[in-house]
């Protein structure tokens, strides 16, 4: 099956450093793309460059075949759908009103009362219901985050009326929320990779190298602007590969037959 | 958050069974509530629709209306009375441009925090009107000397023109400043806006300098703002432009609403940013451009009533630019009112009782938000 979302030989530059030198990438249907790699490894960068929102000055990204600067920003919405990292808002927005954003663009056509259920769904699937009418701006953090998630969801649900053949792009999605609800919102991206009807392609920034172990199809390490490995979880998670791209000594183990990640800086901790 | 994201909305998709949840019923209950404060705006916009016909330098009895109105009716002339040509010739277009020019700078002001991402911005405060009241005065003090030849003496819709452009030349280059690789830093924008206004306000007091008598005492009354050179002529030159403008400002809800989440996301969620950016800053141009040539420099409408409008209403655009609209037309008519009054028989410039509201309104709002400074 051919890739979705392609990046080839992609860069983005400041007038500094390349920030994303070189990237080879194909995001997949019915796989979870896992992006890891120290702070300032152009992680999201190259999500930024894959979403549209930057312009790569060298090699190209191209949706379903066509180079993206030749895809329309509505079309582009029906494609793939991004939760970027800060999700700020400067008015004193509802949470519904927030996650109905997300159906702006994209859901201009459907009748209100579709609108409405789409929204309520989006909201019940990330747990803030009980919220829908508080106002954003006093949610702590990890409440935003699943604000916004909601948000991508109701695009995503929208838009596939629109096109079936979607892209979910996730920015470090679980960086504040809770135990509980890391899970599962990255059970619920899961859910989406594999559902039987049209399923999504995601593409996941991570810093938590064992969810990431856990939930990846396809595992991508990032490190100085180049994908320095990717591939199947267990082709990638070496210990000498990760403990030279995140410059930290740690042991790869197994619990019950899943990987886990022991940085020996933690052991030491705890001794 | 139970993970089953795929059931949970496939159901959700489904169902077109008319069942009312939750969203729906929140969103009705804003729906009528703004139709609420809609009858009670449209009902306070009346009221003062009428006082502002009878209250001035001369009261008007209220009869006067009626043979007004009785003599279009019976002969299609005005009857010939003092009272008929007050109210047809002065109070009635000073209302209905108090009205316009309130209208239009609420909605600028609305239009531009929605582009700044910031609650504060407001033509006034980021040097827009100053730039729009510059070119009027270069217009004015210049304009009989370059433009006398070709027309033997200056034309009137020059003066909105010139307004307008000069709104249009401080948005723009207020919007290149502030904005650096696609992002605009609304620190920068405040303070570029600030430096705008004083090098406006340095050139219109050189301006000053240069003019006669004539054109010293024009320039004043932009400097203040104010309704009291009304008339017909003065609405007809600027009305079509801003009733336009209010009837295509709602058509943008939907840009500025995606936009509060910021750019790239506007972008994401699949608008087409650059255009609604040049519509926003073309709209405010000219509203703010035309309302600074027929009124002179009204400060703080476009802070403070979108900023009311949002506790009332809510933060969507959808019900804030309409509302704007409304909500400035009655505070500028109803300022316009009390500057007739309070020192009657002469006039108070309405500048003056805008900032003296305004002003304190915008302190109250700094130090409300210091628990949540903004960035």
């Amino acid at each position: 099956m051919s890739a979705w979302l392609t990046a080839e030989n992609a860069g983005y530059t400041t007038s500094e450093r390349w920030l994303v030198e070189r990237a080879d990438l194909a995001l997949q249907p019915g796989q979870l793309t896992v992006v890891i790699g120290p702070n300032g490894a152009g992680k999201s960068t190259l999500l930024r460059l894959m979403s549209g929102e930057l312009t790569p000055q060298r090699g190209r990204i191209t949706s379903l075949g066509e180079p993206l600067a030749q895809v329309t920003a509505w079309r582009m919405a029906a494609r793939r759908v991004v939760m970027a990292q800060s999700g700020r808002l400067s008015f004193p927005f509802r949470v519904h009103e927030v996650v109905a954003l997300g159906i702006l663009a994209v859901g201009r056509q459907l009748p209100r009362f579709e609108r409405d259920n789409l929204v309520e769904a989006s909201l019940r699937s990330a747990d803030m219901l009980a919220l829908a009418d508080r106002d954003f701006q006093t949610l702590s953090g990890g409440e935003q985050q699943r604000v916004h998630f909601a948000r991508a969801l109701c695009q995503l649900e929208a838009a596939r009326r629109i096109e079936t053949r979607q892209v979910l792009m996730l920015d470090e999605p679980i960086a504040s929320l809770d135990l509980e609800h890391q899970f599962a919102l990255l059970d619920a991206a899961r859910a989406l990779v594999r559902r039987p009807d049209h399923p999504v392609a995601v593409m996941a920034i991570l810093h938590d190298l064992n969810l990431a172990a856990c939930y990846a199809d396809h595992l991508v390490v990032m490190s100085r602007g180049r994908i320095a490995a990717q591939g199947p979880v267990r082709d990638i998670l070496d210990e000498a590969l990760l403990a030279e791209v995140f410059g930290v000594r740690l042991t790869l183990s197994r619990h019950g037959g899943l990987p886990v990640i022991l940085p020996h800086a933690w052991l030491a901790a705890g001794a | 958050m139970n993970g089953d994201v795929v059931r949970s909305i496939l159901e959700s998709g489904q169902s077109g069974s008319g069942r009312t949840g939750l969203v729906a019923f929140l969103r009705t209950a804003l729906y009528r509530r703004s139709m609420i404060w809609a009858a009670l705006g449209s009902a306070m916009l009346a009221g003062l629709f009428v006082l502002s016909l009878f209250k001035g330098a001369v009261a008007l009895p209220a009869g006067s209306l009626f043979n007004l109105l009785g003599g279009l009716i019976g002969d299609g002339n005005l009857p010939d009375t003092r009272e008929a040509l007050i109210l047809a010739n002065i109070r009635l277009p000073r209302t209905l441009l108090a009205m316009l020019v309130g209208a239009a700078l609420a909605v600028s002001g609305a239009i531009l925090q929605g582009l700044f991402r910031n609650p504060l911005a407001d033509p006034g405060l980021i040097g827009v009107s100053a730039g729009a009241a510059l070119a009027a005065g270069i217009t004015i003090v210049f304009g009989e000397t370059l433009l006398a030849p070709a027309f033997g003496r200056m034309p009137y819709a020059i003066l909105p023109l010139g307004a307008f452009l000069g709104g249009l030349g401080s948005t723009l280059v207020l919007y290149r400043i502030a904005t650096r690789a696609g992002r605009t830093s609304i620190a920068t924008m405040m303070l570029a806006g600030v430096a705008l206004g004083a090098l406006s306000g340095a050139m219109s007091g050189f301006l000053a300098y240069l003019s006669d008598d004539r054109q010293l005492r024009d320039l004043t009354f932009w400097a203040l703002g104010s309704f009291s050179g009304a008339s017909w002529t003065k609405l007809a030159a600027v009305a079509p432009a801003m009733v336009a403008i209010l009837v295509v400002a709602p058509f943008l809800a939907r840009g500025l609403d995606a936009l509060a989440l910021g750019e790239a996301e506007a972008y994401h969620l699949g608008l087409p940013v650059q255009r609604v950016k040049a519509a926003a800053i073309l709209i405010t141009a000219v509203a703010v451009g035309t309302s600074v040539a027929v009124a002179g420099m009204i400060g703080f409408v476009g802070l403070v009533v979108p900023h009311v409008l949002r506790l009332l209403l809510g933060a969507s655009h959808r019900l804030l630019l309409p509302f704007s609209a409304m909500g400035g037309a009655v505070l500028l008519l109803g300022a316009d009112i009390v500057a007739r009054l309070v020192v009657a028989p002469a006039e108070l410039p309405i500048g003056i009782l805008t900032a003296a509201i305004g002003a304190p309104f915008f302190l109250w709002l700094l130090l409300r938000r210091q628990a949540r400074p903004f960035e």
